[in-house]
């Protein structure tokens, strides 16, 4: 059957016509009225919410973005920076606070602070520079000794405590203030003060030990240069020049660590230990040694 | 033919004013709102009337509610004028059953019906049923129908609404629809034989 014959069915007629019948009051009443009133209102406030939350978010999502990307104006980074730092440090106190897990991944990130603190541990390498520079003070003054009678000692000690003086940075060559004393050939070729030279002075300078002058002496000039030396290991550091040769000067050297540093600081010892030390070992030395033995 | 014709263009034309007044209405135009309640609450009333027919409950009040709503979230719909109507119309039957479930928890509870008794409000649409004896006939005829039928004969017929229209307020299928139209016609048919017949004698 179609749709069509069964409205205009004959059945129908009389509920068609009463279905179609219009109403005399076409006022739409006051509460529909007033009701579409308040439909209206609600949706506007909806719809501003929903923009407002929207918009808020974005602020939310974009102005963090833009203030990392350092792309915002000074005073609206400023202000964001600042809203970051009161939002985040209450949370960040408190799981510290409340995370052990926090606190051992906190201690781990202070250790690696000292850790940095650590590299200025180099500057305690380089006062072992300072230490060869002593040890060269010293052992100028076995060269003073060899050769000595006592008033060219008192001189290569005098002269040996100038360069305690201006020590750290200026007594740092063992070899080269020795050498003219025991064997002029090798001051030429000994000059780097290399810790080879040492031993080989050593060596060459047994007999000079056995002189019982020279260990008072030696004890005199060793004695307050060792702490100031260990202590102002940074003195050595801090006269660095361009100069770097002295491998073997560096007691202790740390292969890793301020490497440059300890050449630095031992090239001085090694350039005015060895010419202040030559010089006063040589000069002291043979005067007072030719002196003596004229005597 | 030609009269059809004019007829379904000035039908198509009221549609599309309507799809006019839906839109203004729903950005707040108060007075389209308004064309569209006059145009949509006579018919609306109507069913209502017939549908609760014989009941107690009040069909002026359940189509004001229904207004009201609609008036209230009229900004939310989304559609064209076809589907308000069947909106609108399926909170009315919304609501009629709600009344009918309110009516009956108060019969069986004990409440005082007479209460929800408002016969001295005279409604003018009962008053057209009661006066029309054909009209009264016959909507007593399709309330004695099974329910599904009775509601999908009054959907079509009063309502005056699609088979798809009166299929999406009923929650059934065109199909069904048509099926149950067809079963409600032959059974009235049926019926008005036999009281014509008897009455004929």
């Amino acid at each position: 059957m179609n749709d069509d014959d069964f409205i205009n069915d004959p059945l129908f007629n009389s509920l068609r016509k009463f279905s179609s019948l219009s109403e005399d009051s076409q006022i739409m009443p006051i509460n529909i009225r007033n009701a579409f009133r308040d439909g209206v209102k609600s949706s506007k406030k909806r719809r501003f919410a929903w923009r407002g939350a929207i918009g808020a978010g974005l602020m939310v999502i974009a102005f963090p973005t833009f203030a990392a990307a350092k792309i915002l104006p000074a005073p609206f980074q400023h202000i964001v920076e600042n809203i970051n730092r009161v939002i985040t440090s209450p949370v960040t106190k408190l799981i510290e606070s409340v995370s052990p897990r926090k606190k051992v991944e906190t201690s781990v990130l202070k250790a690696g602070n000292t850790g940095k603190a650590g590299n200025t541990g180099n500057a305690g390498n380089t006062g072992n520079a300072g230490n060869a520079g002593n040890a060269g003070n010293g052992t100028g003054n076995l060269g003073n000794s060899d050769s000595n009678s006592e008033p060219g000692n008192t001189q290569g000690n005098e002269n040996n405590q100038e360069n305690q003086n201006s020590s750290g940075e200026s007594n740092a060559s063992p070899s080269r203030s020795i050498r003219p004393s025991v064997n002029p050939d090798n001051s030429a070729s000994h000059g780097d003060g290399k810790n080879e030279n040492q031993p080989v002075n050593q060596e060459e300078g047994k007999p000079n030990l056995e002189v019982p002058n020279s260990l008072p002496t030696l004890a005199n000039n060793l004695n307050p240069i060792t702490p100031d030396s260990g202590t102002s290991g940074s003195q050595g550091f801090s006269i660095t020049g361009p100069q770097s040769d002295s491998e073997g000067l560096a007691p202790t050297p740390s292969p890793d660590k301020g490497k440059p540093q300890q050449v630095s600081g031992a090239g001085n010892g090694a350039d005015n230990g060895s010419d202040n030390g030559s010089d006063n070992g040589s000069d002291n030395g043979s005067d007072n040694g030719s002196d003596n033995s004229n005597n | 033919m030609g009269y059809q014709s004019s007829n379904d263009i000035s039908f198509s034309s009221a549609d599309n004013e309507l799809e006019v007044f839906l839109i203004a209405a729903q950005k707040g135009d108060e007075q389209a709102f308004e064309m569209i309640w006059k145009n949509l609450n006579s018919r609306l009333l109507r069913y209502a009337a017939a549908q609760c027919y014989g009941s107690t409950m009040d069909y002026e009040e359940i189509v004001s509610e229904s207004w009201i709503s609609a008036a209230k979230d009229i900004s939310k719909f989304k559609g064209d004028f076809k589907q308000f109507r069947s909106w609108i119309y399926t909170v009315t039957r919304n609501r009629m059953i709600d009344g009918t479930r309110k009516r009956d928890r108060q019969v069986k509870y004990g409440g005082d019906v007479t209460e929800l008794n408002l016969e001295d409000r005279a409604p003018r649409i009962e008053e057209i049923i009661e006066s029309n004896e054909a009209i009264k006939t016959i909507v007593e005829k399709i309330k004695c129908l099974p329910d599904a039928q009775s509601e999908v004969v009054m959907l079509r017929v009063v309502a005056d609404l699609s088979v798809e229209e009166t299929a999406r307020i009923v929650g059934k299928t065109d199909n069904s629809v048509r099926v149950l139209c067809h079963r409600g016609l032959s059974t009235l048919r049926e019926e008005l034989t036999v009281n014509g017949g008897d009455n004929n004698e």
